[in-house]
């Protein structure tokens, strides 16, 4: 436990005493965090985003929004150093996939996605009508369960990355100044 | 027979096919087709059971402005449109406008709680306001009104009974509806 403690202080000491990676990490937090708390409440607006859905954010909603965009934040930055530093990015599908989960709920609970997709499919009328809600009925019901998976998956992302960042920083100087 | 009367006969056959072939879509546009809202028209006249078991009739409401919403009570949307509306009807004070809930065919297909709760729940004020009629639309109200099972859709009828558009959610467009209530 200490250390997997010291490997993530060892990390962001090393990565983020770089003025850059504070700025880059600190930027896409902020446009994460809009993103997130825009789209979140979707799901109480139909689909609507932007300043209505703002109106209907919850304080679990604005959790998940504020750490959804911190753990993705930190682990495309981290991720942007591994890359410089030919480490490796760590898991990427893994965070894309977390990215990805987290925004289901609010994009397809009564919204006109899932209707839509199953008549392309050419689904008969009948078959919306029963389909469609039993859909949408998934994600508004699991709702929460599915962004607390997204936001696992995002720090299981996160704590990749600095596992192998750590495994490779003993041939990186910059890391090495800081005690490695 | 000459060429020219060969190709003049063949010109002919082909555009037979071709009348046949777009004659085919008017056909089925015909009587036989079942109604379909779209705005600009008058909208088509259905039925639906109203919570205290009245069968109430959509022209019933002719004279009058109409908000006709389609509802599920799983739809979290639905349930924040319920509560703004709940919270923002006075607004509605100076118009005249009857708004018509009604729950979509077998919900959707996905299990939620009774209408009646659903009211209770999520706007007490609206159980018994003599503006709101809430009911259950059968599968061919569901159907004419909205055919691709979009949940917390909306239609506004004007006086004449013309349909005058669509929109969703009424928590993100109550101004849409205020602005179509002020206008009658």
């Amino acid at each position: 436990m200490y250390e997997i403690a010291d490997r993530y202080r060892i990390v962001f000491r090393g990565v983020f005493h770089e003025r850059r990676y504070r700025r880059l990490a600190l930027v896409l937090f902020v446009l994460l965090a809009a993103f997130y708390l825009s789209v979140l409440p979707a799901t109480f607006t139909g689909g609507y985003v932007g300043w209505v859905s703002l109106r209907f954010l919850t304080p679990t909603l604005a959790f998940f929004a504020l750490a959804l965009a911190a753990a993705a934040a930190l682990t495309f930055t981290l991720a942007v150093h591994g890359f410089r530093t030919a480490a490796g990015a760590g898991a990427r599908g893994t965070g894309v996939l977390g990215g990805v989960l987290a925004i289901l709920p609010s994009m397809l609970c009564c919204t006109p996605v899932i209707p839509t997709l199953l008549a392309l499919l050419g689904a008969t009328t009948p078959t919306l009508f029963t389909l469609s809600g039993r859909i949408q009925g998934f994600f508004a019901t699991w709702e929460i369960p599915l962004l607390a998976a997204a936001l696992l998956l995002l720090l299981g992302a996160l704590h990749r990355t600095v596992l192998r960042l750590s495994g490779s920083c003993a041939r990186r100087p910059a890391l090495r100044a800081h005690g490695v | 027979m000459g060429v020219r009367a060969m190709f003049r006969r063949r010109c002919l056959a082909m555009l037979g096919a071709a009348l046949l072939l777009a004659a085919g879509p008017l056909w089925a546009a015909g009587d036989g087709e079942p109604p379909r809202a779209e705005a600009g028209r008058p909208a088509p006249d259905v039925t639906f059971t109203t919570l205290d078991g009245r069968t109430l009739r959509l022209s019933d409401f002719r004279g009058r402005p109409v908000m006709l919403w389609f509802i599920t009570t799983w739809c979290p949307s639905c349930t924040a449109s319920a509560r703004e509306l709940d919270r923002r009807i006075e607004e509605l004070d100076e118009t005249d406008l009857a708004i018509v809930v009604l729950k979509l065919y077998e919900n959707l297909g996905y299990e939620g709680p009774p209408l009646a709760r659903f009211v209770e729940d999520n706007a007490p004020g609206l159980r018994d306001h003599p503006r709101v009629v809430w009911g259950e639309a059968d599968f061919e109200t569901s159907r004419i009104y909205d055919p691709q099972a979009i949940t917390d859709l909306y239609w506004l009828i004007d006086r004449d009974g013309i349909l005058w558009g669509s929109e969703r959610a009424p928590a993100a467009t109550f101004t849409t509806i205020l602005d179509f209530a002020e206008m009658q």
